[in-house]
């Protein structure tokens, strides 16, 4: 919210954008259209749904936790500082890099973890510094230093791919006894699903911890000041906050924990990839709006909203092994199947969906009180 | 009065878009000091350089030319969030002294730390009996509704709640630019006499900026004209007890007649 306030006009200002709801014709018409959608996808889901195993649901959820502290540092910087950050494409493939090499290198694959969230931190630094310093639009900042940390990836990795299926990854230890131990429950499907098992059930407990650290980080006088600085950035300086610390601080804590998300990526997928950041801010945008949507988005405590956006990316990643799994069959051709190459086009408009809903209903009613006036 | 004095500008001077077309001289060469526990008005048209000295003073803008001191202190160079630690400020938009998306407990936990730095430390929890005996003093039972969201308040309310916040913790000065001006006449007098009576209370020494002509001979105990970036005139004591709006338009006029003519002369 920037406010320049003229010193003439006693102008009252409309009403800020956080009272916005939907108006109810808004919403029964994309309600409707929802509807329809669901019914006439309702066989082809539902096929999806029963042809979608064990192996299937757990690797979606072992991938949404992955990315649930991504879209943590995705919703800080859009929600809370309300800076919009593109430097995650470039930090996602550099925590995976600085990871990858580490790894393969046989240095630590848990140290692995700290280091791609300092390089992560240090892109962030690096944008918020040519936003502040330099004046440099937000979006625009953060394009430059991704297109910048593409270099500084390449580099690090030594190559656009790097293998890390024979080394020792944090996963790995524990793979063979869990394996054993799923068999031993559930047979040859416990074997299927065991690599999803293990990422997930480890995975967990780092959300956790980010979680912990964020609830304690937004109880303390400096979260207060950073929400602070993210809600007005004019009132924060009369505040006595340096608004400009804050808001690098925001950024770099928000890409520590992409460069996180980059560093476990890696060890689960087994591999890095140099391009494999493309298109995560979208990603991670999909994960906060459906979060809000699902969990509430007035949820009180910080804790409660950053849970509902680690649980929208949760959904987010089942709704996307969903797509893959569907069997659209056209009458006429010989069948069309959602590649997931296709997966980019249904987020970004189901993204541009989403922030259409609440802007269409404000214009519907901005027309109706013209309307009332004349 | 021989102490020294709260707040002291000196030759304070400041251009916008210096040598471009569009030059604007905002103020030119200001002097003045505010003593401890004055309450002082500041009026004047559109352009005469109010909001420029007071953001001069919170150190929004940075002076081309002269001193601000505070208590003695030189402050001249100081980033706003320094200077900040002493200064409560209340903005003429009633949005943007508060943090919307905040409570109103959290924008007042927000408000506790200007003047002691922020640590990594949790907020207070055990301010809130404090917090609802602030709040009741509004008069507008916003005690009742500390986990509401500022931003479901209405502009009144919020100013109020500004006001509230920018005097904690006893600033050395409390600026207040044209604070009342976006309110309803009805929400204005409250806020106004509100500001009165912590001014008053705490003896804070608060500047503010009115185009209401009342309240400038009403409300503090001095005041004073600017007109295109200087002090015109400044009156204090029994000659202001006596003053009219009627005398200072009065006044006023024979003032900037006799600017124009000497620039017209010049």
């Amino acid at each position: 919210m920037t406010t320049e306030s003229p010193p003439a006009a006693a102008t009252v200002r409309p009403p800020p954008a956080e009272e916005r709801d939907g108006s109810s014709i808004g919403r029964i018409v994309v309600g409707a259209f929802l509807l329809l959608l669901v019914v006439a996808l309702v066989p082809t889901l539902w096929g999806a749904v029963s042809s979608m195993g064990a192996p299937q649901w757990t690797e979606a959820l072992a991938i949404g936790l992955i990315f649930a502290p991504a879209a943590m540092g995705i919703y800080l910087t859009f929600r809370v500082l309300d800076f919009p950050d593109l430097t995650v494409d470039g930090s996602f493939p550099a925590g995976g890099a600085i990871a990858a090499v580490l790894i393969t290198n046989d240095v630590s694959a848990w140290l692995a973890l700290p280091a791609a969230m300092l390089l992560g931190a240090l892109l962030g630094v690096v944008t918020g510094c040519l936003h502040i310093y330099l004046r440099i639009n937000s979006l625009l900042a953060s394009i430059i230093t991704l297109t910048a940390a593409f270099t500084v990836n390449l580099r690090i990795q030594g190559s656009a791919n790097i293998s890390l299926l024979n080394s020792d990854r944090i996963f790995t230890p524990w793979t063979e006894p869990i394996r054993d131990q799923l068999e031993s429950w559930f047979g040859s499907t416990g074997v299927q699903i065991h690599r999803a098992v293990t990422t997930a059930s480890m995975t967990v407990l780092i959300v956790v911890a980010v979680l912990l650290v964020l609830r304690w980080f937004f109880a303390t006088e400096v979260g207060l000041g950073m929400r602070a600085t993210g809600a007005n950035r004019e009132m924060s300086q009369s505040q006595a906050i340096d608004t400009s610390r804050y808001l690098i601080g925001g950024v770099a804590l928000s890409n520590s924990l992409v460069g996180l998300t980059g560093a476990l990526f890696v060890q689960h997928a087994g591999f890095a990839d140099i391009n494999s950041g493309a298109g995560l801010i979208v990603s991670g945008l999909a994960a906060v709006i459906i979060g809000e949507v699902l969990f509430g988005s007035k949820a009180r405590s910080m804790l409660a909203r950053f849970v509902a956006v680690a649980l929208g990316m949760i959904a987010y990643r089942a709704a996307i092994a969903l797509a893959l799994n569907a069997d659209l069959r056209f009458p006429g051709t010989d069948g069309f199947r959602l590649e997931a190459s296709d997966i980019k086009f249904a987020t970004a408009a189901v993204v541009v969906v989403m922030l259409a809903i609440p802007r269409v209903s404000e214009t519907r009613k901005e027309r109706a009180r013209r309307r009332a006036r004349a | 009065m021989s102490a020294t004095p709260k707040l002291s500008v000196q030759g304070c001077s400041l251009t916008f878009n210096a040598g471009q077309h569009n030059e604007v001289t905002a103020l030119d060469s200001v002097d003045l000091d505010v003593a401890t526990g004055e309450h002082v008005v500041i009026v004047g048209s559109n352009g005469a350089g109010k909001s420029t000295l007071l953001n001069l003073v919170c150190g929004r803008y940075l002076p081309d030319t002269g001193r601000i001191l505070i208590d003695g202190q030189a402050v001249t160079n100081q980033p706003e969030h320094v200077r900040a630690r002493r200064i409560g400020r209340v903005f003429q938009d009633p949005l943007a002294g508060t943090a919307g998306p905040m409570t109103i407990e959290e924008n007042l936990a927000l408000a506790e730390r200007r003047s002691h730095g922020r640590r990594f430390r949790r907020i207070r929890r055990d301010q809130t009996e404090q917090h609802r005996e602030d709040l009741s003093r509004l008069g507008l039972g916003l005690e009742d509704r500390l986990s509401n969201q500022v931003a479901s308040l209405s502009g009144g309310q919020r100013q109020a709640l500004a006001l509230l916040m920018a005097s904690v913790s006893k600033p050395d000065l409390l600026v207040l630019d044209e604070h009342t001006a976006a309110l309803d006449p009805g929400a204005a007098e409250r806020v106004l006499r509100l500001t009165n009576e912590l001014v008053a209370e705490e003896q804070l020494t608060a500047l503010m900026i009115t185009h209401n002509m009342d309240h400038a001979v009403d409300t503090g105990d001095r005041t004073v004209m600017m007109h295109r970036g200087t002090v015109l005139f400044d009156v204090a004591g029994e000659e202001r007890a006596q003053m009219s709006v009627t005398d200072l338009v009065e006044r006023f006029r024979s003032f900037r007649a006799t600017v124009s003519d000497r620039s017209t002369l010049a």
